[in-house]
């Protein structure tokens, strides 16, 4: 192992000891880690913003572009300039209109997103279960798909039905967390199907999390063998 | 004016993005230069709000209060990052390693510690939750998660056993196919909101 | 009609719907929505937070904008106004944290806003109460630990994009004898808050949040909206699997 390696195999080593600390509560070591880990994630970021973003989309075209493309340049880069000019309290109004404009924007790719990349595919998926033609495709098991979709389209109704923000007309007084009739009996059923969705996606994390527990505890074993001249 | 230019360019900004989603053909090139101009507003308030972290901690040190010494760590750390990385650029060697070998170690270990979190949390799941149908559900569909995914038990291809994992496996899809129809209809009256300036966080509204 | 047609007419009715119930909701008998013990539980020990002088946090997320859920960014920036008046000047302070450079410029505006509408005169830019303790989903959980045990904590609302870190900011203000409340948009925070979080939204209950927190004609308006959509997907779904089955779509 060279200095190099056992320097930085040191530092990882010295981390992982300081930031596992917390199991025991918080304390100077883990802050230590913790703040030196800010930093350099600030610091990254920042040379990652200026060198792949701020770079080549507004001053690259600025200083090389054709007239063209520095006269398109003028808008983001007014947009920047009123945007840091908005952090002193005496030009604060002039931050609106570029925050203005990224709210339209995001607002924009949320509702395209929302409905083209998450809704619609998720509604085709639940009715394409019921093709006749998938359910026998693979021969011996209609039964298994067509019970699948049939679940799937109770689950999915069932969870829509839990998140049901009106509550039941009754009296004004009358603090209900009840949903109206018909959508309760089915937000009980999603309430099942959504506590089981959960629970395999805190399976997921739990697996995660603890193969970052292993890896960290390999990690110095491994360093301390190396260090013990073994293999 | 003062008031309605935001409000204008809010609106008029995110309806000829939704028309370049409809008019994908003709409108490409806007949308594709509106949204280059959002990533380095995007870029920039990212800066800016490092600039924030920055001063709180300068704040910190030069009002001495609680936690300075820490706040010059992350001063120090920052500033050798910020200047290392723009003399040596984000390829170098030595500016990869001082970089992956402060954060791999500790992202890992933070996700160390929050595994001890979880499952001593799992503990207490009826305590927390009480004994409902969707706690009930959330118990079984861990449990039969990791059960499969422990890979314990060996099935022959097309036999009941592979058949039974398939459905297991399967069944949790629909509640959460339920939440994403449910975020994307939250998301979209979230953006409609902004588009129709019932909200302006811009104004601070 | 193809999807992306119904994709359209969706927005389309969404947008009719919302716009025509903010004007016609006005002036009439609210809204009538389940209540939520959680929230009514957040706002009690708000209160207590204050007059004990402890510290009031409110999370605002990791992220501006993430793919799988688009809407959570703008969503936080929507219900932060019912979590912040004048009033946070006072004893223990609230703070509002982010880890996202965009929703720091947002919340600033909005913190502003607020407080003027309060005329209180304590308005310096630093000591406006916007933090960012880390610049990526890690590093925020990173740099908030420290400042969660280092200062009392009577209260942590956390609502908007943030993922599985979120756990760990719940058991720090627990430690500190805080109470904790969770909006947790993605699917791996509500899975991970599930088992730690008592007081916690899930899945589209987070988009009840600004309303809740304070019920304006808007507000009501978007669950009414919310709500009347929610029944036509669910119709869409039977009469497309219907279709389906029958060979007609």
């Amino acid at each position: 192992m060279s200095l190099y390696d056992l320097i930085w195999g040191g530092v990882g080593l010295l981390l992982t000891v300081m930031v596992l600390s917390y199991l025991i509560g918080d304390n100077l070591l883990f802050r230590l880690a913790a703040y030196l880990f800010v930093g350099v994630t600030a610091g990254f970021l920042s040379v990652l913003i200026i060198n792949q973003i701020l770079w080549p989309f507004l001053l690259q075209p600025l200083i090389n572009g054709l007239w063209i493309e520095k006269i398109w340049v003028l808008i983001p880069l007014t947009l920047a300039v009123l945007l840091v000019i908005s952090q002193f309290q005496r030009f604060k109004g002039l931050g609106r209109v570029p925050l203005a404009f990224l709210a339209g924007l995001t607002a924009a790719v949320t509702v395209g997103g929302a409905v083209f990349g998450t809704l619609i595919p998720q509604l085709r998926a639940v009715v394409n279960a019921f093709d006749p033609l998938d359910w026998y495709q693979s021969p011996g098991m209609p039964w298994l798909r067509i019970t699948e979709a049939v679940v799937m389209l109770v689950g999915v109704l069932g969870t829509l039905s839990y998140f049901h923000f009106g509550r039941r007309r009754r009296d004004q007084n009358d603090p209900s967390e009840v949903r109206p009739g018909f959508f309760e009996g089915l937000a009980k059923v999603g309430g099942v199907f959504l506590g089981m969705a959960l629970g395999t996606v805190f399976a997921g994390i739990f697996s995660t999390a603890l193969v970052a527990m292993i890896d960290r505890l390999l990690v110095i074993s491994e360093f301390v063998m190396r260090l013990m001249g073994g293999s | 004016m003062k008031k309605i230019l935001p409000i204008i360019i809010a609106c008029a900004t995110g309806l000829t993005i939704l028309a370049g989603y409809f008019f994908q053909d003709r409108l490409a090139p806007i949308l594709g230069l509106l949204i280059n101009w959002g990533i380095v507003l995007v870029g920039l308030a990212g800066l800016i709000g490092i600039a924030y972290l920055v001063r709180m901690h300068i704040f910190r040190i030069a009002h001495r209060q609680k936690g300075g010494f820490y706040s010059v760590i992350v001063l120090l750390a920052f500033l050798f990052t910020l200047i290392a990385g723009l003399i040596l650029t984000p390829q170098n060697a030595f500016y990869r390693d001082w970089v992956l070998n402060i954060q791999t170690p500790v992202e890992a270990s933070l996700l160390a510690v929050l595994s001890v979190t979880l499952l001593y949390a799992s503990l207490y799941l009826v305590r927390t939750r009480g004994w409902t149908p969707m706690s009930v559900g959330f118990l079984v569909g861990a449990l039969v998660s990791l059960i499969l995914n422990l890979a314990v038990f060996q099935f022959q291809p097309g036999s009941r056993g592979e058949v039974w994992a398939l459905v297991l496996r399967r069944l949790p899809l629909a509640g959460l196919r339920g939440i994403l129809i449910g975020m994307a209809l939250g998301g979209l009256i979230v953006g409609l909101r902004v588009l129709l300036a019932v909200d302006r966080p811009y104004e601070g509204e | 009609m193809t999807w992306t047609q119904i994709g359209w007419i969706i927005i389309g009715l969404a947008a009719v719907l919302l716009a025509g119930l903010n004007v016609l909701i006005r002036g009439r008998k609210p809204y009538q929505v389940r209540e939520n013990p959680a929230l009514k539980r957040l706002q009690d020990h708000r209160v207590v937070a204050v007059e004990r002088g402890k510290g009031r946090q409110v999370i605002l997320g990791d992220s501006f904008w993430s793919h799988a859920y688009p809407g959570l960014g703008l969503h936080a920036l929507s219900a932060l106004p019912g979590l912040v008046s004048p009033e946070d000047k006072g004893e223990g302070g609230q703070v509002v944290s982010t880890g996202s450079g965009a929703l720091v410029l947002f919340a600033r505006e909005i913190v502003q806003g607020r407080y003027q509408d309060g005329f209180s005169p304590d308005l310096q830019d630093r000591k406006l109460p916007v933090s960012l303790p880390g610049p990526t989903a890690l590093s925020f959980t990173a740099g908030l630990l420290p400042e969660l045990s280092m200062h009392t904590i009577g209260s942590l609302a956390m609502f908007g994009s943030f993922g599985m870190g979120a756990p760990l900011w719940a058991e720090a203000a627990y430690i500190k004898g805080g109470q904790v409340f969770a909006a947790a948009g993605s699917i791996t925070a509500q899975a991970a808050l599930f088992l730690t979080v008592r007081d916690l939204l899930i899945g589209e209950e987070v988009f009840m949040l600004p309303g809740l927190l304070a019920p304006t004609a808007p507000n009501q308006a978007a669950w009414l909206t919310e709500d009347i959509l929610r029944v036509a997907l669910m119709l869409l779904l039977i009469v497309a699997a219907t279709l389906k089955m029958a060979g007609l779509l």
